[in-house]
């Protein structure tokens, strides 16, 4: 049986609105991995069009932005400088191996990940993990427990509070939660590192073993397995330098982060945590502010996608805006946003004021009961117009600044190969039903709207490329 | 939610009073309860706001900054709930009983890396979430309960 990529995502979303009758349509769908990429074939943007030619030069291995040899980590070797490392490769792709078997098995779409090391405080006792989400919409390394391997995980010490007591932590994204320790590493990606970093470790065991009520009181899936996750851990490269702020600097206090004090009898009292944004750490840093430099923000590349899709899209990830040849904001446009990472995208001549650029969403988000909503089992919530439609949002920042957001809106039923894992505008109606206007003050501008474009995520209180963050810029 | 002290002895006190809890806080409940749940959650204000009509609004602001809306129809139940702020607010009480029906709706087995806000529709129970970390946002209402007249697009 042929089994269609958009099946794969309406069993996702059918799932979510009919969990019953989607578990019937989970088996016969093989991975679409596969070596054939075609991913790197239409995109020769470099992140920063200022430098294209100057990146050549030197060895910056940066004009083909989603090309796997420019991206890898070690860089492309001088002839005039140093080598530039603050980069990484962005993959998406099926997913890690694990999501792909046993029951409720499916493989990834639209998920952008990037491979990470921690290594035990000051050791040789590390780690690579590959399929790490690649998320623009949180803050904070979070990884899977069984993922980290034993003895790694045995020599990850605890962060402690005030009482001596080992550090738990409840981060609630908008589908779920994740609960668990606190732990440092030694943490690296790419050419750039952090020691002693703050990470969580979901889903740990002992005094982590039970989420505590306030923590799963938000509702939602405990994201504690890979196959919840979707991934083997999160990298959270958002707006914010910590993963909490001032919200967490009193006892009590709490954001979509919430730290607790872990004795060994369990996780009940939610404690302050410092909010510095510089080591030592106490909440869970943003990994690129915790950089010693490059540390400013973000810039993601990914090449454009053709209508069917790809099994493979690779890009780039660089770290640092206008702090190297690789990374400038050039002609971006900036967008700055409130401390909630909002900007306002006007749709349909409405004001959308909490909209967001999210890499972590695998669709568009949007609010439009004019386009044809998907019909059959698995496609609810779809939108499958009849033929590629054209939307023009814009996107406006705090700054006022307005900046065209527009993209071609294609049939989640049809238009895609069934081996596609990274497929263009796809998009969905995220309300409860589509007579129900409500919600249309938001526009979730997912991982499709990274497809062609060079997006800056700049961190508040940190200046890049001569503006101060949070923005986003493209 | 055992955020303070003070604030558990309150909901001792209120619990021993015989409410019952699966009731008394959350959509659904009594418009009393809106005073317990201000309580309870540890909000740092809350008011009562006559609306138009006979429906009437309690709001609170959380220590966090968020903001939790609970709307009271005429015969003193709570018909909808509004929030939004950096944290999900504690759904488990503000919904109540339906908590569990929110939970189900949105089972695991339908994320599935999918990471859309989990929403309800049904007859009797409509809930809308958004947001993501940092801006949390949604509402809940029952429609045999509001008021005649009411537009989910005015909360």
């Amino acid at each position: 049986m042929r089994c269609d990529p958009v099946m794969r995502l309406c069993r996702m979303l059918t799932a979510m609105l009919a969990p019953a009758a989607a578990i019937v349509l989970l088996s016969g769908c093989g991975g679409g991995g596969g070596t054939t990429t075609g991913a790197s074939s239409t995109s020769s943007t470099s992140a920063s069009s200022s430098t294209t030619s100057a990146s050549t030069t030197t060895g910056g291995s940066t004009t083909t932005g989603g090309s796997t040899t420019s991206a890898s980590t070690t860089g492309g070797t001088s002839s005039g400088g140093s080598a530039l490392t603050n980069f990484t490769a962005i993959t998406v792709d099926a997913g890690p191996a694990a999501l792909n078997v046993g029951s409720g098995a499916y493989t990834a779409t639209n998920v952008p990940y990037v491979t990470v090391t921690i290594c035990a405080p000051g050791t040789s006792n590390c780690q690579t993990i590959d399929h790490i989400l690649l998320d623009t919409g949180s803050v904070g390394l979070r990884l899977i427990q069984p993922v980290v391997n034993s003895s790694l995980l045995a020599a990850l010490p605890n962060e402690t509070d005030t009482a001596s007591n080992p550090v738990g932590e409840c981060y609630a994204y908008v589908d779920g939660y994740a609960f668990g320790s606190v732990r440092n590493a030694d943490f690296q990606i790419g050419g750039e590192s952090v020691a002693n970093m703050p990470l969580q470790i979901v889903g740990d065991s002992g005094a982590f073993q039970t989420a505590p009520n306030s923590c799963s009181s938000g509702g939602g899936t405990y994201l504690n397995t890979v196959k919840a996750l979707g991934a083997n851990g999160i990298i959270g490269v958002g707006v914010t330098p910590t993963d909490c702020g001032t919200f967490c600097t009193v006892a009590g206090g709490s954001s979509a982060a919430t730290y607790y004090d872990c004795p060994t009898t369990g996780c009940a009292s939610v404690i302050g945590r410092s909010s510095s944004t510089t080591a030592p750490f106490q909440q869970l840093p943003n990994p690129v502010a915790a950089f010693a430099s490059d540390n400013n923000g973000t810039i993601i590349s990914l090449p454009s996608v053709a209508a069917q899709g790809v099994p493979i899209l690779t890009g780039t990830l660089y770290f640092g805006i206008g702090t190297q040849i690789n990374n400038a904001l050039g002609s971006a446009t900036v967008l700055t946003t409130d401390s909630a990472g909002y900007l306002t995208a006007t749709y349909n001549s409405t004001s959308l004021r909490q909209s967001f650029i999210d890499s972590g969403s695998n669709a568009y988000y949007f609010v439009d009961s004019a386009i044809p909503a998907c019909t059959g089992t698995g496609f609810t919530g779809f939108y499958c117009p009849a033929s590629p439609m054209s939307l023009t949002p814009t996107l406006t920042g705090r700054n006022g600044v307005v900046a065209p957001a527009s993209f071609t809106l294609y049939n989640a039923k049809t238009a895609y190969d069934a081996t596609s894992n990274a497929v263009p505008g796809l998009g969905a109606n995220p309300t409860a039903s589509p007579t129900f206007a409500t919600i249309n003050n938001s526009f979730d501008f997912g991982a499709p709207f990274f497809f062609g474009r060079n997006i800056y995520t700049a961190i508040a209180g940190r200046s890049a490329g001569g503006v101060n963050g949070p923005y986003y810029a493209y | 939610m055992i955020k303070h002290k003070r604030c558990l002895s309150v909901l001792i006190a209120a619990t021993t009073l015989a409410l019952p809890v699966a009731a008394s806080a959350s959509l659904g409940g009594v418009s009393d309860s809106a005073r317990i749940d201000a309580q309870r959650m540890a909000a740092r204000s809350h008011s009562l706001i006559a609306a138009s009509g006979s429906v009437s609004v309690h709001t609170m602001v959380l220590a966090n900054g968020g903001t939790i809306r609970q709307y009271v129809n005429a015969v003193g139940a709570i018909y909808a709930i509004t929030w939004q702020g950096p944290g999900k607010p504690d759904l488990a009480r503000l919904l109540g009983p339906h908590f569990a029906t929110f939970q189900a709706d949105n089972a695991s087995q339908r994320r599935r890396l999918f990471r859309a806000p989990p929403r309800v529709m049904r007859s009797d129970l409509v809930v809308q979430t958004g947001g993501h970390p940092g801006g949390f946002w949604g509402l809940a209402y029952l429609p045999q309960q509001a008021p005649a007249g009411f537009n989910p697009n005015a909360l």
